[in-house]
Formats: structure tokens, sequence, C-alpha cells
């Protein structure tokens, strides 16, 4: 436990000394209140009550689906393809931990990046939304919603560094995974079919379970979906880790 | 030089009939080495020769095809913890993270080995880099770099070091200090150590057996003395070893 504490900690370490994370955590914020005093000022102009639209759940929506999974890729290409690339790889592999202790803490530590990025947004809001003078309502069932989608995102983190692992190339990695999420949500909008059994279908995957009532049955199945998704590209991801020559 | 027992002590290192060839069919073939607590010792061969692979293969960097690799007995593909909790490396240019600073990439080894803050800096004092501490690798000098990395191989007292081209961008007092760091370690905590270079006079002046490699081929594994009382210099010697295998051969 020590020593993945060790390689987990140098991991985080390592995200946390690129100062592009924060930036793109000031971006989140400055998105967050653009949209929050476009919304007041619309509710000014026409007085039609905004309100009952609470910022919180209103930019769930985009950020899970497109900006922390950006997020992600980029994530897991610092800690996979390009350490390969630049041979710094060879550091942790060097070290007495085993490689599966440095995959699962790397991998690990990208999805941690994703949630930090989830919450901060949630944080935010809220702020917001106080200093903006709202109600809250509704603070711990979106509280729930922003819980419930941190699942889906660790299928994402889990993809990411499964594609990491077929080459070298972060600029590759990113396009493959970006080709892969927006075609995704293509097929999702014109073959229904289709989109529900693909992963990032459950990015509001929040949606299945606020304010629906679905079958029982019908969520154990997406539960094992989602399961069976993550499991793939985790024993897929570490197996071509864990024989590669470095 | 020769003090140490081969006989009753258990080998650090032992590697009998490793294959690892790459997908282009280069590499080294049928390797055998012990190496005992205490020693010392040298690779020699040519660029291209397979020194670096049998490394990679030892530190569990590159996977053999075949063969025994057991360090302090355990097989380092299996038992990778075990095998690699005393060991530490440097495999040819020193993998940091350029965009840390040394201290930040002292401490990348040190926690996984469960060492502090104090004993990253006691490294970097050893290395002559105090002062430093605070500034980027990516900044660095091709010589600070190497001995950073050198600084990263020591850290937390390894039992067992393999070290590729130590001395590669030294100063000339680098050299020297370098030098005397491993026969000092060799010699007063026993210390094993595996060392390759293609300078026949720096393994002359460091190690006290040589293993000569050649095309893949590990052949003469002997002490530094025995090499010495058939050649007149550690460089003679290669280049007769070399010449015999040629002739023999065609
Ligand atoms: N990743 C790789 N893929 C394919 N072939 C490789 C790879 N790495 C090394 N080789 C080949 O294996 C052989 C041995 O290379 P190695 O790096 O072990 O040589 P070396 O003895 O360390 O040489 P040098 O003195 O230049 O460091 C060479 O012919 C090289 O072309
Ligand atoms: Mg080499």
């Amino acid at each position: 436990m020590q020593l993945f504490m060790g390689v987990f900690r140098g991991e985080i370490a390592k995200l946390a000394a690129r100062k592009k994370y924060i930036v793109f955590l000031v971006i989140e914020v400055l998105i967050c209140a653009i949209v929050l005093l476009v919304q007041m000022a619309v509710e000014h102009a026409s007085g039609i009550g905004l309100r009952g639209l609470n910022l919180r759940m209103m930019l769930l929506g985009f950020f899970i689906s497109i900006y922390i999974p950006l997020i992600i890729f980029m994530g897991a290409c610092d800690l996979f393809s390009s350490e390969v690339s630049e041979n710094s790889m060879r550091a942790s592999l060097m070290r007495p931990a085993s490689r599966f202790k440095v995959f699962f803490a790397k991998t690990f530590a990208v999805y941690l990046l994703g949630v930090c990025y989830l919450f901060a947004l949630f944080f935010v809001t809220v702020i917001l939304e106080i200093i903006g003078g709202s109600s809250l309502h509704g603070f711990f069932s979106s509280f729930g919603a922003y819980l419930l989608d941190a699942i889906p995102l660790l299928v994402m983190a889990l993809m990411a560094v499964f594609v990491n692992q077929l080459t070298r190339s972060s600029t590759l990695v990113m396009l493959i995974c970006i080709i892969v999420l927006v075609g995704s949500y293509v097929a999702n909008l014109f073959l229904p079919q289709v989109g529900a059994v693909l992963f990032t279908s459950y990015g509001q995957w929040h949606n299945l379970w606020i304010g629906t009532t679905l079958p029982f049955g019908a969520m154990i199945m997406k539960i094992g979906m989602l399961l069976g998704y993550g499991m793939l590209f985790f024993c897929g991801g570490y197996y071509i880790f864990e024989r590669k020559d470095m | 030089m020769n003090e140490t027992n081969i006989t009753t002590a258990a080998p650090i290192l032992h590697i009998e009939n490793m294959t690892k060839l790459y997908s282009n069919g280069r590499g080294v073939r049928d390797i055998n080495l012990d190496i005992y607590p205490g020693d010392i010792v040298g690779l020699l061969g040519p660029n291209g020769s397979g020194k670096t692979t049998i490394m990679k293969v030892v530190v569990g960097l590159c996977h053999a095809q075949s063969g025994v690799c057991d360090v302090f007995g355990h097989p380092i593909e299996r038992e990778y913890e075990q095998a690699a909790a005393q060991m530490s490396c440097l495999i040819e240019s020193p993998a940091l993270y350029e965009n840390l600073s040394a201290e930040k990439n002292l401490m990348l080894a040190a926690r996984v080995r469960g060492l502090g803050k104090q004993d990253a800096l006691n490294a970097l004092h050893m290395v002559h880099l105090d002062g430093y501490e605070r500034d980027k690798v990516g900044r660095f000098s091709l010589g600070m770099k190497q001995r950073l990395g050198l600084a990263i191989a020591m850290l937390g007292d390894p039992k067992f070091i393999v070290l590729d081209e130590p001395i590669n961008g030294l100063d000339i007092e680098g050299i020297v200090e370098t030098r005397e760091m491993i026969v000092r370690a060799a010699r007063e905590k026993g210390c094993a150590f595996l060392i390759a270079s293609h300078l026949a006079a720096e393994i002359e002046r460091t190690c006290n057996k040589v293993a000569v490699v050649h095309e893949g081929e590990l052949f003469s594994f002997t002490t530094m003395d025995e090499a010495l009382r058939r050649s007149p210099t550690l460089e003679d010697y290669f280049l007769e070893e070399v010449r015999k295998k040629r002739g023999g051969a065609l």
C-alpha cells in the first residue's frame, strides 16, 4: 500500500505541476460566470423568470459530455503516451513498484483529475448562484446527479488510457478519443438503438436515475454494460502495458 | 580487489541462457552471467552489441523470450517487487521529467522507496547539485542530468546497481568521484554493480570483473586480474577476445 501511495502521489504531483490544468479550471469558472450573467440579463430584459433552470444542472450537461472528457483525454496523454515518447515512462518502471501498481496509479490519477473538475463545477456554480441570489432549490438532488455522473467518467478515463496503449503519439491518441466521443454522440442522434449500447451515451447518466422511472431490469442492464466496458478497457489496457518493452 | 568469496555467497544476479530478441531480430542470445555481492562487473562491447539490452532485461524494462533472470533469487518478471526492492539503475540517458525541478524528480523516486525530502536533498548534495534543487531539469546541462540520474540511482542504499554509461557527459572530477563512489560502495557495503561502457580504460580502473559482449553474445567472463594477466591492458584483451571469436566463427 505504501508503495502504491508513493507511485500515486507522484502521478498527482506530475499532473499538478502542469499549469494548463489550472488554466482550464479558470476557463471552467469563467464559462460558469458568463452563463450566469447571460441568464440574469435575459431574465432582466424579458421579465420571464428562468430561475427554474438552475445553473448547476444546466452546466452539468455541457461539461460532462464535452469539457471534462477532453480534460481526461489530456491527462491520460500526459501520464501515458507523452511519457513513453519523452522516455520518462522508464522512470516509473525502474522503481520497485510493479507495472500493475504503476498502471493502476496512473489510471486512477487520470480519473481523479476528471472528478476534480466535476466537483469544482458543482462548487463554482453553487457559489455563483448564491452570489446571484438564487434559492439553491434541489441542492441535494443535484449533488446526487453529480455523484452519479462521476461513475461513467471512470469508463471514459479507462477508454482514454486504453487508447494510449495503442500508440505513443499523443496527438493521435487525442484524435482517436475525440473521434470516438463525437462519433458516438452523432450515432446516438441518428441511430438511438446503436447509441444505447455505447458507453459514451451514459455521459448524462444522472438523467437515467433522476426524474424518470426506468424499469429495474433495464437499469441493471445499463449498469452491467458500463461495468463491461470498464473491465474491457482496463484489462485490455493493462495487458498491453504489461508486455511493452520500454 | 578480488577478495569476494565466489563459492559460498548466493548470487545477486543470476542469468542463465537468457535470450531477448527484438521484433527486428536483433538483440542478445544465450546470455549467462552471475554477479555476487561486492562484484563490480564491467560489460564491454562495441556499439549495438547488446549491453543496454541485457541491462533492460535485468531491471525488468524488457521481457526476455527465454531463459532465467533472477535478482536476489526472485525471477524479475514474476516477482518484480521483491527482485527490484534493493535494485536501482541508470539506463542510457537518465529518465527525468523535464518540466519538474531536480528535487521533485528525486522525490518521485524517493516516495516509492519510502524515503523523505531529506534523503532527496542528501542525494543531491552527494552529486554536488545543491543549489539547483528548484531548477527545472529541462534547463540542466548534459552532465548535470547525468549527475541527477546517478543521484536517483544511489537513492536509498540499493544493494545492486545497474549503470549504463555512468560517466557519459561527466567532467573529470565527476568521473573520478563516480568511480570512487562505486568502489567504496562495493567494498564497504557489499553492493554489486553491473556497469556498461565502451571505454576500456574506465572499466579497467573501476571493475573487478569483466564480460565482453559482441554481436548479441556474451563471452569470456573473467576477473580483471585474469584479463590483465593475459594482456597488458583491457583494451588489448578486448581486441584479442573479439578477434578470437571472429576467427572461431569463420
Ligand atoms: N527497441 C528496439 N527495437 C529493435 N531493435 C533494438 C531496440 N533496441 C535496441 N535494438 C537493437 O539491439 C541491438 C543491441 O542494442 P543495444 O542498445 O543493447 O546496444 P549497446 O551495446 O547498448 O550499444 P551502445 O554501446 O551504442 O549503447 C542493436 O543492434 C540495436 O539495433
Ligand atoms: Mg547502450
